[in-house]
């Protein structure tokens, strides 16, 4: 009885295998991409125009900048999508990957209360708003999460000497882009956000964009990753998707995204595309 | 005598290294009832299961028709039919249950429609055919499972205490259909008991089982008048079982010296053997000191009432006489000679009613 | 309570209006767990078999560890199964992850011991003399284990509804595992984390509602199959 109860199991799971059918073919492009970019709903848009013009199957890993950069480090994704410029400079000198390019941008902002108590709205300058919330000892939210918003978060902190891990008044929520503006809503707090998720977001949350970081904007660039370190890296498939996202077609898919429903481009394509409106 | 259709060659039984059955011949004749009777905890289900290929013995082998069974089991459980003491019946209706054993032969629905509307018949039941077999009560459930067991027309009949859990009435009539039905279809049936009453009732040879070996294996007359040890005198009913001495024997008939009193006996047994006296309590006659004795009696014992109790249909009475002697007598002697304990009382028995056993005094 | 109000309404106005992308998260994931349920059906009854008829020795042991299995976080099953199924792992060369089929493994994982350890429970609930009736009635051993599953039936069907939950339910190894892909490894539970993540709540919840409505409708069915009387 446990024979044929075993050889049933063997069978089923065969039937399972053929029902879903996404066995093993070269085929498969496994990216790596952040939680912006899938929160938007940009990830879906990217990956089905990719796939309307080549025969790639997309597998998107989704993560924070730095979870996406340790996966590829391990040899398990083809290509990324991450805006984490540091990280992702120095997972290139160390031979994991290769071949940047940069996609699109957008910009950091302070997100908070409408009473704004740490008068950021004219501080000026990032630093200077970060100083006033850290002087005033204003709830301030953090992802926490090694993302790359996280990470520019923690350098203005680091510049201004400033450790606030730990002080009552900072709280990580280690939660996604838009998750993490819902608890900073909740709690009236500031918090550090891309302005893509902002304005998906801005309906739903009680906050307001009160400085927005023009100096240095919010890069997001693919890296392929290295296929002489890692062999089952699918390099070809990711050198058609690195081209594809950077070509006019790509790049209008990003500039369009967000036109229909919020009137602007939710993210600036680092190419100009000819439709796109292009916003701040 | 045929050839055994059923025969136990050397079966030892272990469970966690002790000694359940050790049962080194027995045979199962073609028509016979095998009663095996015995205490509770001797072994009489585990003797079952190892003859229904339910159990693998430790040791030994079972032949069926001569031949040993061995390999996959299905093909002989398929020849035989098991009737336990609990109707275990399936949740389905009264004909699904009596018609399981048939389906999972694979026999054909007309055929099994015929043969579960005759067995159904043939055991009362023919009315509940369309019940849920959990509605019935017990004598029904288990008349359900005798007639489930019958339909597979089995060539041996396994029944593992199948009254046991029934009330008294319901037990009689259906031990009457029972023999009923095998007086009419002879099959070969090992039917296992605690109680001596329905081995007597059903059983064409008598095995007595006792802490895993059978002690005794031979006609009704043969087990019950003339046990083999005390053990088994005990268990088959004889309640006074006292040691002795034969003192003088000539022409079958012998003194035996049972403490102070002399008891004489129907025996083939010497002079200076050391024998147990037993007695059944239903043959012996109990009367009051002034009384005319009985004049067929050899044995005429002067008593004491010790206790007075009642056993079923008959009082027990517990009676001094240097020994203990027990006696089944009626309600209605009892009253007529108002013996209650304490009284003097006379005890009659016949030479022939002592069984004597041969005993060395341990 | 406005949000839930109108994420009623939406999930009305989506079943009824046919969006394609609703039926296809719905479809995924009854295909997904369904399958999981099947193969946890077939692994546990097995073992839940063994464990109650063969009664080996360690039984209690591995009961204990059946029913700590029914906690089992599903999302170090999600972990477990990914580093299995990563290219660099023991499994790499199926290019599984991210498929259907690395959730229906995933899902078949946390449903199996919920399923093993409440079949067990059920079939030691039976006389144990009723597998020796079945067998001496001639049963091979699978028409034997067949017939007990039969008499166990309502407790082996609590258990498929336990295991079945489970599997539909799970979200955490699901995503870990199948990446919450559109068309291909979205299931109900994912595509509300993400519009969750999306800030979508209106959808998060229609979808949830519609999650629930689809377990309602199973275990609707299952309990009616359940609870019917035994066929004559």
């Amino acid at each position: 009885m446990a024979g044929r109860l075993a050889s049933l199991a063997v069978l089923l799971t065969s039937l399972a295998l053929l029902a879903s059918s996404c066995g093993g073919d070269d085929n498969e492009l496994i990216l790596g991409a952040t939680t912006s970019i899938q929160d938007t709903g940009l990830l879906d848009e990217i990956v089905r125009a990719f796939e309307g013009v080549t025969d790639y199957h997309v597998k998107p890993s989704v993560g924070g900048s730095g979870e996406v950069l340790a996966q590829a480090r391990r040899g398990e994704l083809d290509i990324n999508m991450t805006h984490s410029p540091a990280d992702e400079d120095k997972f290139i000198a160390d031979g994991e990957g290769l071949d940047k390019r940069p996609i699109m941008r957008n910009f950091f902002l302070i997100a908070g209360p409408e009473a704004d108590p740490a008068e950021v709205r004219d501080a000026g300058s990032m630093s200077e708003a970060f100083k006033r919330i850290a002087g005033t000892q204003s709830a301030f939210i953090s992802r926490g999460d090694q993302s790359g918003t996280n990470i520019r978060e923690l350098s203005i902190w680091d510049q201004l000497g400033i450790a606030p891990e730990g002080q009552p008044w900072y709280q990580e929520s280690s939660t996604g882009q838009g998750q993490n503006l819902v608890v900073a809503s909740d709690k009236d707090a500031y918090t550090l956000v891309d302005s893509s998720t902002f304005t998906v977001f801005e309906k739903r949350v009680g906050l307001r964009a009160l400085l927005t970081d023009t100096e240095k904007p919010n890069v997001y660039s693919v890296i392929r990753v290295a296929s002489d370190k890692h062999q089952n890296v699918n390099a070809t498939g990711a050198i058609a998707f690195a081209e594809f996202s950077t070509s006019p077609a790509g790049q209008c898919v990003i500039g369009d995204f967000g036109m229909e429903e919020y009137g602007k481009s939710l993210f600036e394509p680092a190419a100009r595309c000819p439709s796109a409106n292009v916003g701040g | 005598m045929s050839d055994p259709l059923l025969h136990l060659q050397d079966i030892v039984v272990e469970h966690a290294r002790r000694r359940i059955l050790e049962v080194p011949s027995l045979n199962v004749l073609p028509n016979e009832v095998l009663a095996v009777v015995g205490p509770n905890g001797a072994g009489k289900s585990t003797l079952l299961r190892v003859i229904g290929q339910l159990e693998r013995p430790s040791r030994g082998r079972v032949l069926f028709g001569g031949r040993p069974i061995s390999g996959n089991p299905l093909p002989f459980r398929r020849r035989m039919a098991f009737v336990f003491q609990e109707p275990l019946l399936l949740d389905t209706s009264v004909e699904g249950n009596v018609g399981s054993g048939l389906s999972l032969r694979g026999v054909p629905n007309d055929e099994r429609q015929r043969r579960v509307e005759e067995w159904t018949a043939r055991f009362g039941i023919a009315g509940l055919r369309r019940r849920t077999a959990r509605t019935l009560s017990g004598g029904e459930a288990q008349r359900t499972s005798l007639a489930r067991a019958m339909v597979l027309e089995p060539e041996i009949l396994l029944l593992d205490e199948p009254f046991s859990s029934l009330d008294a009435p319901t037990r009689e009539s259906l031990i009457d259909d029972l023999d009923a039905v095998l007086t009419t279809n002879r099959v070969a049936t090992v039917f296992v008991t605690h109680d001596r009453t329905e081995a007597l009732r059903l059983g064409d040879r008598i095995a007595v089982l006792m802490g895993g070996t059978v002690r005794q294996l031979g006609t009704a007359a043969q087990v019950f008048s003339s046990p083999i040890d005390g053990e088994v005198a005990a268990f088959v009913g004889v309640e006074t079982i006292i040691p002795g001495r034969i003192r003088d024997a000539s022409r079958g008939l012998a003194a035996v010296a049972v403490g102070d009193n002399t008891i004489e006996a129907a025996t083939e047994l010497e002079p200076g053997a050391d024998v147990l006296v037993c007695l059944r309590p239903e043959e012996v006659i109990v009367s009051g000191l002034a009384d005319a004795m009985p004049m067929s009696a050899r044995n005429h014992l002067r008593t004491i009432v010790k206790r007075v109790r009642p056993a079923g249909p008959y009082i027990r009475l517990e009676l001094e006489a240097g020994f203990t002697l027990v006696a089944h007598i009626t309600k209605q002697s009892l009253e007529e000679l108002a013996l209650s304990p304490g009284s003097n009382a006379v005890a009659s028995f016949k030479a022939t009613a002592v069984h004597l056993i041969p005993h060395r005094p341990g | 309570m406005d949000l839930i109000w109108d994420g009623v309404t939406e999930a009305l106005r989506l079943i009824f209006n046919g969006d394609s992308y609703v039926y296809e998260v719905t479809f995924t994931s009854l295909l997904v767990s369904g399958s999981a349920t099947l193969i946890a059906l077939v692994l546990g009854l097995s073992i839940a078999s063994f464990l109650a008829f063969r009664a080996p020795p360690g039984r209690t042991l591995a009961l204990s560890a059946f029913n700590a299995g029914m906690a089992l976080p599903p999302v170090a099953v999600g972990l477990l199964v990914s580093i299995m199924l990563w290219r660099t792992g023991p499994l790499g060369q199926l290019h599984l992850l991210y498929s259907r089929t690395a959730i229906v493994i995933a899902q078949a994982v946390i449903a199996t011991p919920v399923v093993a350890a409440l079949s067990t429970a059920a079939l030691q609930g039976l006389n144990p003399n009723l597998r020796l009736q079945v067998l001496a009635l001639g049963a091979s051993r699978w028409q034997a284990a067949l017939l007990l599953f039969r008499e166990a039936r309502i407790s082996l069907l609590a258990a498929a509804m336990a295991g079945f939950g489970a599997a539909i339910s799970e979200v955490g190894a699901t995503i870990m595992v199948g990446g919450n892909i559109k068309g291909s490894t979205r299931t109900l539970t994912s595509a509300i984390v993400l519009e969750v993540g999306q800030g979508d709540f209106e959808t998060a919840i229609a979808l949830s509602f519609i999650l629930l409505a689809v377990i309602l409708l199973l275990v609707t069915l299952f309990t009616v199959l359940q609870q019917r009387r035994p066929p004559e």
